[in-house]
């Protein structure tokens, strides 16, 4: 809430009442005690014979849209005398709301539960003896809510008085400071006075992890963070202690606060009592610039805004996206911007004779690499991606290694038989909003909290909204919602596509059930007889309708959709351990030993990580936080990041220096700017064109889906993120996910 | 030798209108300074002495030099280098010199110029450790190439301002008044940066390519 709209809803309302109605008593009515004041019923008696005001019709709070399921269950309620029409069940708050009135609050968020404990968001409603707390009440039918009345504006000023009684008068010092909810809404509705003389309590601050910082004297008893570790996070780490002035937030016993989204605490706290701890005291937030960008740790892509002053990255925030992150982001995806600053390449490098890196220009590095690469046969050249591959790099690097005559171009992850021909095979189909609809889950291989935080949020929240069943095959691992472990191999997988198992009943028995695979099981050898299998599992559950598509995969990486998209698969599976030239496009997590000792090995990335190692030539590229690059996430949304920092030292971004590198090579591709590699993209998979816009599937695998005869190995699932903090590049860079790691990892 | 090496004038036209003020203040800050006077007596017997100016200034201007070469503790300077304020320490062997009464006169400074420049080289090479990056015949031909940049240039006052432009520069960098990576930015690399060996092949690479070489951002 901007402190100007409160301010102007603060001003307005009254001026323009000033000038509506006469004053009645000869004199205007002030805040003080006035006899209205003693008795509301008077006040509102002597409302009552105002003739209907002429009021501007308003629009709803930052343009929110009411839905009338059925219309007979909507209701009427007048705001301020304005009728508004909102379904039954609505709050007052709500209803406000909807009428284009936002109410001051601290306790209510739309996304928990509703604690009605911090009372700023008091409100006349007539025929009620006292001021109500607006977001717990129900807004009943013909209600005549009042929100800039005398007696709402004295609430509001009284609750502010009491909330600063105990607030501790460090604004300047304070992390919250300008964007503090206390401080806009102590200026736009608190007093200009205080009347306390007294010593302000004080808290012991908690630790809560390396994460969030708390100065619990701050605290204002809104309990948003508890309620947020209980019901979103699922962990029942925070708790309030104790009664009265003594009161306060905590961790029961000594213990730090070990959820995966624990970083969201920072945001929903209304004041500066849990602050971020690796933003303590670096920047106010009026200094940085904000960029709409999307996250690319995980295949989930969330929809983040990188602050940024100068050409450092200071933090990282989430931004709303109801299908995707709705308004939480991992951990991971907030506090890893700091590996964006260590472990940098930054000059173009060449091996020397000594084993040494020697920095070298561009020009030395691409005539090498363009002399070495046609020095060995095509076949003997493999192109592989990284997992933070942009589609137009990926793009890019397909396309030259193909006019290098070569046509073995992977992208990590993916396994060796990667099925890029039906997109149902691998994207989530039912999308990650669609998930709340299904009513039983089926996790196979998957490990949902650490591969997809943001996805095991949607299944916790449906969980808890309608006791959704889960069942889950793989290792023994941590859930935080109930689940039913049904075993940790292709054994259990087998029973259930032959209707032996019991949980079979549940899944025929449900009316949307969701399968959910682990992109995990891609790297298995027996992939393609694991998916057959599931995908029976599919047709006896009848899990694939033409109204609901409940089979998807849940990929690891941000740049998986998109290479499968872009068909980048590997004509021969083992074709790297025969490879003379291997191009290494970020690809850190290949096995490095599989590439054989004579190989050139070309290594085009941002950091410094793991095979850099083997690399003969290191051409320095930039990262998400400073490209404009296309990214498709688990669910087949297509979104783009956009730069919030200059590149750093010599970079460039990925696909010039492949389109560089192609011209030095004597093979040039025919694009020169993005504009041009969108459009050959958009020649091989358009859908990837369509920024922020995801292309559902048309055929599913299940019918299509060509037989096969390998045999199911009995090996037992296995993790596919060993660490959650630590997963490509960026992350393994980073300081505060390697103390995260140390921390917080159950061990 | 195709791609001369071009200074950037932008620094030195800065330097030089900052001088003024002080320029005007000399008479007084000098004064204060018992030890200074005699070169400044000979600066205005000079001034005075127009006709036969030559020689004597050019001896002036040596001995000038030797003081700085000297080194800042030498026996002349020594004592007043840490009481005089940081501007005038940059001015002190900067002097402005009588206009060249002829074409003729103008030229003839310039080749006093080059000479007292080249004399200073071995000392530059010294100070800024240059010897494992450039060679004395080098920075040489890097001076004649700054001085035939301005081979156009026929207006004996402009001469003057150049020289005396170029004067400072050369005090700049004698007195350690740079650091060594001005000096091989300038003179050694010049400003066509590290990209020295495209050469031919620069005809047949695409704009990108080109753009690509110098940055990421086009």
């Amino acid at each position: 809430m901007g402190l100007g709209l409160l301010a102007s809803r603060a001003l307005r309302p009254a001026a323009s009442r000033l000038l509506r109605d006469p004053p009645r008593h000869g004199l205007a009515r002030a805040i003080g005690s006035t006899p209205e004041r003693q008795s509301p019923e008077a006040s509102a008696a002597q409302a009552q014979p105002d003739p209907a005001p002429e009021l501007p019709p308003r629009k709803p709070v930052a343009g929110a849209r009411v839905h009338l399921p059925n219309p007979e269950d909507a209701i009427e309620v007048f705001v301020d005398g304005y009728p508004v029409k909102i379904p039954k069940g609505m709050t007052v708050l709500q209803a406000c709301e909807v009428a284009g009135v936002d109410i001051p609050r601290f306790c209510y968020h739309n996304r928990l539960s509703i604690a009605g404990n911090c009372r700023m968001c008091l409100v006349e409603v007539e025929k009620s003896p006292k001021p109500v707390a607006s977001c717990a009440m129900p807004a009943l039918p013909g209600m005549k809510i009042k929100t800039d009345t005398p007696i709402a504006k004295k609430a509001r000023e009284g609750v502010m008085e009491f909330l600063l009684m105990n607030h501790p008068l460090d604004c300047p010092i304070c992390d919250q400071g300008g964007e503090c909810d206390l401080q806009d809404q102590s200026m736009a509705f608190g007093s200009d006075r205080g009347r306390f003389t007294e010593v302000k309590r004080s808290v012991v601050d908690k630790n809560l992890g390396p994460l969030v910082k708390t100065v619990m004297t701050r605290c204002i008893q809104c309990t948003r963070c508890v309620r947020f570790a209980t019901e979103i996070a699922g962990v029942q780490d925070l708790g309030v202690l104790g009664r009265g002035s003594g009161e306060e937030i905590g961790t029961y016993v000594e213990k730090l606060m070990t959820s995966e989204l624990s970083g969201n605490v920072i945001d929903i706290c209304p004041v500066g009592a849990l602050t971020s701890k690796p933003f303590a005291f670096k920047a106010r937030n009026w200094e940085l610039k904000g960029t709409e960008t999307i996250d690319v740790t995980d295949a989930v892509g969330s929809n983040i805004r990188i602050d940024s002053r100068g050409p450092e990255v200071l933090r990282i925030l989430p931004r709303l996206n109801e299908d995707i992150n709705e308004e939480w982001i991992s951990d991971k995806t907030r506090f890893c911007y700091d590996g964006l600053k260590r472990q940098r390449l930054n000059d173009p490098m060449i091996r020397g004779a000594d084993g040494r890196f020697q920095a070298v220009s561009w020009h030395d590095a691409l005539a090498m690499v363009g002399e070495v690469i046609h020095k060995v046969a095509p076949e003997e050249i493999v192109g592989v991606a990284g997992k933070l591959s942009d589609a137009e790099s990926m793009m890019a690097l397909k396309d030259f290694l193909n006019r290098m005559g070569s046509n073995n171009v992977m992208c990590e992850g993916n396994g060796k038989h990667p099925n890029a021909d039906l997109r149902s095979g691998y994207i989530m189909n039912t999308g990650i909003a669609g998930l709340e609809k299904a009513d039983v889950f089926l996790l196979v291989g998957t490990q949902p909290r650490v591969e997809a935080a943001m996805v095991n949020a949607r299944i916790r929240k449906t969980v808890r909204a309608t006791h959704a069943k889960v069942g889950y095959i793989g290792p023994p691992t941590d859930f935080n919602y109930d689940h039913e472990h049904l075993g940790t191999g292709p054994q259990t997988l087998t029973e259930l596509a032959e209707g032996r198992h019991p949980f079979c009943s549940t899944l025929k028995n449900a009316k949307n059930p969701a399968i959910i695979v682990g992109a995990g099981l891609f790297e298995r050898e027996d992939s393609d007889a694991i998916f057959s299998a599931i995908e029976t599992i599919a047709k006896n559950g009848n899990v694939v309708r033409p109204d609901w598509n409940g089979y998807n995969v849940l990929l690891l990486h941000a740049a998986q959709a998109a290479a499968l998209d872009l068909g980048l698969v590997p004509q021969s599976p083992d074709s790297i351990k025969s490879a003379k030239f291997v191009y290494l496009m970020g690809a850190d997590d290949i096995n490095l030993k599989d590439i054989p000792d004579d190989a050139f090995v070309v290594y085009q990335g941002h950091h410094g990580d793991q095979s850099v190692y083997r690399a003969n030539v290191i051409l320095p590229a930039s990262a998400f936080s400073e490209k404009e690059g296309t990214y498709e996430n688990t669910e087949g949304c297509v979104q783009q990041t956009l730069p919030a920092v200059p590149t750093v030292g010599d970079a460039r971004d990925d696909w010039k220096i492949v389109r560089a590198l192609s011209e030095v090579a004597g093979v040039q591709l025919p694009y020169d700017s993005v504009g041009g590699i969108r459009s050959r993209i958009w020649t091989v998979a358009p859908n990837l064109v369509s920024v922020d816009e995801r292309e559902p599937t048309t055929i599913s695998t299940t019918t299509v889906r060509p037989n096969t005869n390998q045999k199911i190995s009995p090996n037992d699932f296995g993790t596919a993120v060993e660490n959650f903090y630590m997963t490509d590049a960026i992350t393994r860079a980073s300081k505060i996910m390697a103390q995260c790691s140390a921390m917080l990892l159950k061990k | 030798m195709e791609k001369t090496i071009k200074l950037p004038p932008v620094k030195v036209r800065f330097r030089s209108n900052r001088k003024h003020p002080v320029q005007k203040a000399r008479p007084s800050t000098l004064a204060q300074n018992p030890v200074r006077r005699g070169g400044v007596s000979a600066c205005g017997l000079l001034s005075a002495l127009l006709g036969k100016k030559l020689k004597l200034r050019l001896r002036a201007s040596e001995r000038d030099f030797d003081s700085v070469s000297s080194g800042v503790g030498g026996e002349k300077g020594g004592g007043e280098v840490a009481t005089e304020p940081a501007m005038a320490f940059t001015l002190r062997s900067v002097k402005v010199p009588p206009n060249s009464a002829s074409l003729e006169e103008a030229r003839h400074r310039v080749f006093d110029f080059f000479r007292a420049a080249c004399r200073s080289i071995p000392t530059v090479m010294d100070i800024y450790n240059l010897d494992d990056v450039v060679t004395k015949s080098h920075l040489r031909s890097a001076i004649s190439a700054e001085i035939r940049k301005n081979l156009h240039v026929t207006n004996p006052k402009v001469i003057d301002m150049l020289l005396f432009k170029g004067m400072e520069e050369l005090n700049n960098i004698r007195e350690h008044a740079k650091q060594r990576h001005h000096i091989i930015g300038q003179y050694v690399v010049g400003n066509h940066g590290l990209v020295q060996d495209l050469g031919a092949k620069e005809k047949d690479m695409s704009d990108f390519l080109k753009s690509f070489y110098k940055s990421n951002y086009f």
